[in-house]
């Protein structure tokens, strides 16, 4: 009996039906400004005109484990590891995150006031000096593993601190009442 | 070149790349776009669709061309409002020719004065509000209030007027009596005596009575507030309702009124008496001396700022204390309410350690606040005494001369002290008023709010007939594509129409609009011929019957649940609504029959005998129209048999709109309506469908193969 269960058990990844892209079964080329597909499964040709890209875990990984998806957000693959292909499709395939992610990284924070349960920053960036509006400080600073930070204002514009510990002091002591 | 610009809009980032801004404009001529920057120009002939593409951190809008995707801007979450409004905008434009004005006021993510970000749901800047005004309309509010507040005042006034006297006669006690060359009489000396004990008795009796009064004063205005905000927030339509947290609505009701309460009967009498108080000491001091008087008010303004600089150090560590209180409360929360899942999967270790290392940060930053406080405060109280010392050496120095008696010190050294207070509370006033306004804005905001659901001037109570119809109805809710195109529909009274599809085609959405919980964005619906918007909001939702999927009960007994909507019900009409829908079955069995307490705190009803009571709720109406948003989901299929028998009965001449997945909750529907991706796919009976081989026809088939499977 139990011999048969044996059988019959499947493993997890297979039942998933996840469906990893490589080199042999996805070729992307660029169509106009945005990647299209040529996608083989079972012998089966299918052309993508343009896809879309999203990392799935865009805090630790970003060049891995990317869901490659049509206009409505089906799924068509996810591409496991961006080493997979060789540079020109990197390239291309980097090219369309850096248009779909926009983190400036934030390296100063240059003024951090509080006022009626909104705080106002300034703050050097990567790109420039700008200011943002959060509307509850804490809940606004997500921290991923002990170093890293990202923060999201009031419209939904992302920065990223890279290092806590990186930070200045004087950056890091205005900061350090909301971690 | 001189065509006419139909929409002009702003972008901040370049096409492709992050490693720097960019700026620019869109401008959407009549027969073409434009972008500034990239000289990109596209006739609207060529252009099938326009393409908002939210990134994250970013957003863009694209063109659809026969050839492909051809890129027009990008922008930072700053332009998001803005790009998503214009492209809806612009694709309307493309279908009908017909562009839709007003469109800037969607966009406003900023402040126009400040450049800072617009808190979400706000159209206030909480920067910029006009203070003045918000104080100005404060004061209206607290008109209401106006006799208790002054007498309240005239209290204090009283109160701190006796306060000033005590000083006095202790002076002429210790001058006169105790310390007087001649030996004074007897007689006046228990005068002095009895007028000191009367004054504090005065004091003692004024006090209790002046709290008292403040008491009666706050509850009143706390009722008042809370009211007001409440009613409004009822009244809001279910958008600006969902476009908040409960939470936050939440704490609108009871904190942030509870600041403006706090400020409208304490501050506003306080802020008198203190002036009054000032004054009054003040003149005291200097008539007594002035150079002495000035000695004690020269430190004052440092005292009081030093005093400030701590709290204001102290008030964000203590805040950040707060938060970490509340971590814990969440975590704790957490895991109670999910101690099946806790402990299924073995974790109750994890949780363990999760809990402990919040408590311990909270521990941590506790001890390093406590330390922190241990040491500034005492400091900080021996540096405001530090006058007192100089006070001492002069006043000493004055009695030995002999142009002070003792009497004139105590009296002096006692308004002296009496000042301080005063004082510290006008240093504190800001930090205060900026709290209120907080509060108030947040407050405002929400009673300033324009329902977008109103009744028309005119809005007519009709008996509805029952016959509706939908007439190219599109709506899309705030921040996502349009869940309904173009539906069209006609229902007639009396019919009982199924509306099926996969999830998320806008089956509910439907129903929503014809309910009126939203309005329409393009066309309009038809009670017998009325527009949706001319009927009373009240006479329209009093002739429908809704039974929703989230079956939710009040705390209260069965009888008040199911009276939910007719609170006026007989008990006749209760046992009537209640046995048609099947809650008579359990009922009858339970001890306290329809007395028993249900919702949070009370008795558990399972998910069948909800979904009853909340059928039960709708029947009691007597409805013209039933609307069932899957009602009889979870219950099984016997169960549902029979309701569904009952519920024949009253389908009878009621139209009725019946949404469900399990096809065969709908069999007696004279017609099924298939929606699919916001338009209606199918239309007609269950036999003409199945012979059409469609899209029904393929949700039968599925929902077969599954049942099969089930035997």
């Amino acid at each position: 009996m139990s011999d048969m269960n044996e059988n019959k058990r499947i493993s997890l990844d297979a039942a998933a039906g996840l469906s990893y892209m490589s080199k042999e079964n996805a070729h992307f080329s660029k169509k106009g400004d945005f990647p299209a597909l040529t996608h083989t499964v079972h012998g089966e040709v299918t052309e993508y005109d343009r896809v879309w890209l999203h990392r799935v875990f865009p805090f630790d990984l970003e060049e891995e484990f990317i869901s490659v998806q049509t206009k409505d957000g089906d799924e068509i693959g996810i591409i496991r590891d961006l080493s997979d292909f060789d540079e020109e499709t990197r390239e291309i395939l980097r090219g369309e995150m850096e248009r779909k992610y926009f983190v400036p990284v934030i390296k100063r924070i240059i003024t951090l006031k509080e006022r009626r349960g909104f705080s106002y920053w300034k703050v050097e960036t990567d790109i420039g000096e700008t200011e943002l509006s959060l509307q509850d400080t804490y809940k606004s600073i997500t921290r991923v593993g002990g170093d890293r930070a990202f923060v999201t204002d009031i419209s939904g514009n992302r920065f990223e601190i890279e290092s806590l510990d990186g930070l200045d002091r004087r950056s890091r002591k205005k900061l350090e009442l909301y971690l | 070149m001189s065509e006419k610009i139909i929409l002009e809009f702003p972008f901040d980032l370049p096409l492709h790349t992050s490693d720097k801004r960019a700026e620019g404009k869109v401008i959407l001529y009549s027969d073409r776009v434009f972008v500034s920057e990239g000289e990109v120009s596209v006739p609207l002939s060529e252009i099938e669709e326009f393409i908002y593409d939210c990134g994250v951190g970013c957003a863009s809008v694209q063109v659809k061309t026969a050839d492909g995707y051809t890129p027009l801007c990008r922008g930072t979450m700053d332009c998001n409002k803005i790009f998503f409004t214009a492209v809806k905008r612009m694709n309307k434009y493309l279908d009908s020719g017909y562009f839709e004005e007003g469109w800037s006021e969607f966009g406003k993510v900023v402040c126009e004065k400040c450049h800072r970000g617009l808190p979400p749901g706000t159209q206030v800047c909480p920067h910029c509000a006009d203070k003045m005004g918000y104080i100005k309309r404060l004061v209206g509010i607290a008109a209401s209030v106006k006799w208790w507040i002054l007498l309240t005042v005239l209290m204090c006034l009283v109160i701190a007027a006796a306060g000033l006297v005590t000083p006095m006669l202790n002076r002429v006690l210790v001058d006169d009596y105790i310390r007087a060359e001649t030996k004074p009489l007897f007689g006046q000396f228990i005068i002095v005596i009895l007028c000191i004990f009367g004054v504090s008795v005065a004091v003692m009796l004024l006090g209790i009575l002046r709290s008292c009064i403040q008491v009666i004063t706050a509850n009143k205005m706390i009722v008042k507030l809370r009211g007001m905000v409440f009613d409004k927030i009822s009244e809001l339509s279910l958008a600006g309702v969902t476009r908040r947290t409960s939470g936050e609505l939440m704490r609108r009701i009871t904190g942030d009124t509870q600041q403006i309460r706090q400020f409208i009967t304490d501050d506003l009498g306080s802020f008198l008496v203190n002036i009054v108080q000032i004054l009054a000491i003040g003149i005291m001091l200097f008539v007594t001396d002035w150079k002495l008087a000035l000695l004690v008010i020269l430190p004052a303004p440092t005292v009081t700022l030093v005093h400030r600089l701590m709290w204001n150090h102290l008030g964000k560590r203590y805040h950040r204390q707060w938060k970490m209180n509340t971590i814990a409360d969440t975590i704790l929360h957490d895991i109670f309410s999910g101690i099946r899942v806790v402990k299924a999967f073995g974790m109750e270790k994890n949780e363990e350690k999760r809990y402990d290392k919040s408590i311990m940060d909270e521990r941590d930053t506790r001890i390093e606040n406590e330390t922190k406080f241990a040491y500034i405060s005492p400091i900080t109280n021996f540096l405001m005494g530090m006058g007192e010392f100089f006070l001492l050496y002069y006043v000493g120095n004055m009695i030995i001369g002999g142009s002070m008696t003792l009497g004139q010190m105590q009296e002096f050294s006692a308004y002296a002290a009496m000042i301080y207070a005063p004082l510290r509370w006008f240093a504190f006033l800001p930090r205060r008023l900026a709290h209120t306004m907080t509060s108030v804005v947040k407050v405002f905001d929400v009673l300033d709010e324009e329902p977008d659901v109103t009744d028309a001037s005119e809005a007519l109570d009709i008996e509805l007939e029952g016959n509706i119809e939908v007439r190219d109805v599109s709506f899309g809710y705030e921040d996502s594509r349009n869940v309904l195109k173009r539906v069209n529909l006609s229902i007639k009274q009396g019919e009982m129409i199924g509306i099926v599809g996969r999830s998320g085609v806008g089956k509910s959405t439907l129903i929503n609009l014809l309910m009126r919980l939203y309005d329409t964005d393009e066309g309009d619906i038809l009670f017998d011929g009325v527009s949706i918007k001319d009927i009373s909001q009240d006479s329209l939702r009093r002739q429908m019957g809704v039974v929703l999927q989230e079956t939710l009960l009040f705390t209260g007994s069965l009888y008040q649940n199911i009276a939910y909507g007719k609170p006026d019900a007989t008990s006749e009409e209760i046992l009537t609504a209640a046995k048609l829908s099947g809650v008579h079955q359990f009922a009858k069995k339970l001890p306290d029959g329809y007395n028993t307490v249900v919702g949070e705190r009370g008795y558990t009803l399972s998910g069948g005998e909800r979904q009853r009571v909340a059928i039960a709720r709708a029947l009691l109406h007597d409805p013209r129209i039933l609307i069932l948003d899957e009602a009889t989901s979870s219950l099984d299929t016997e169960t549902e048999k029979s309701i569904q028998d009952a519920l024949s009965k009253l389908t009878a001449g009621r139209t009725t709109i019946a949404i469900a997945h399990r096809l065969s909750t709908l069999r007696n529907a004279n017609r099924l309506v298939v929606l699919d991706k916001g338009t209606v796919a199918e239309v007609g009976s269950h036999e003409e469908l199945m012979r059409k081989k469609g899209l029904y026809f393929e949700l039968v088939m599925a929902q077969r193969q599954m049942s099969k499977m089930a035997k």
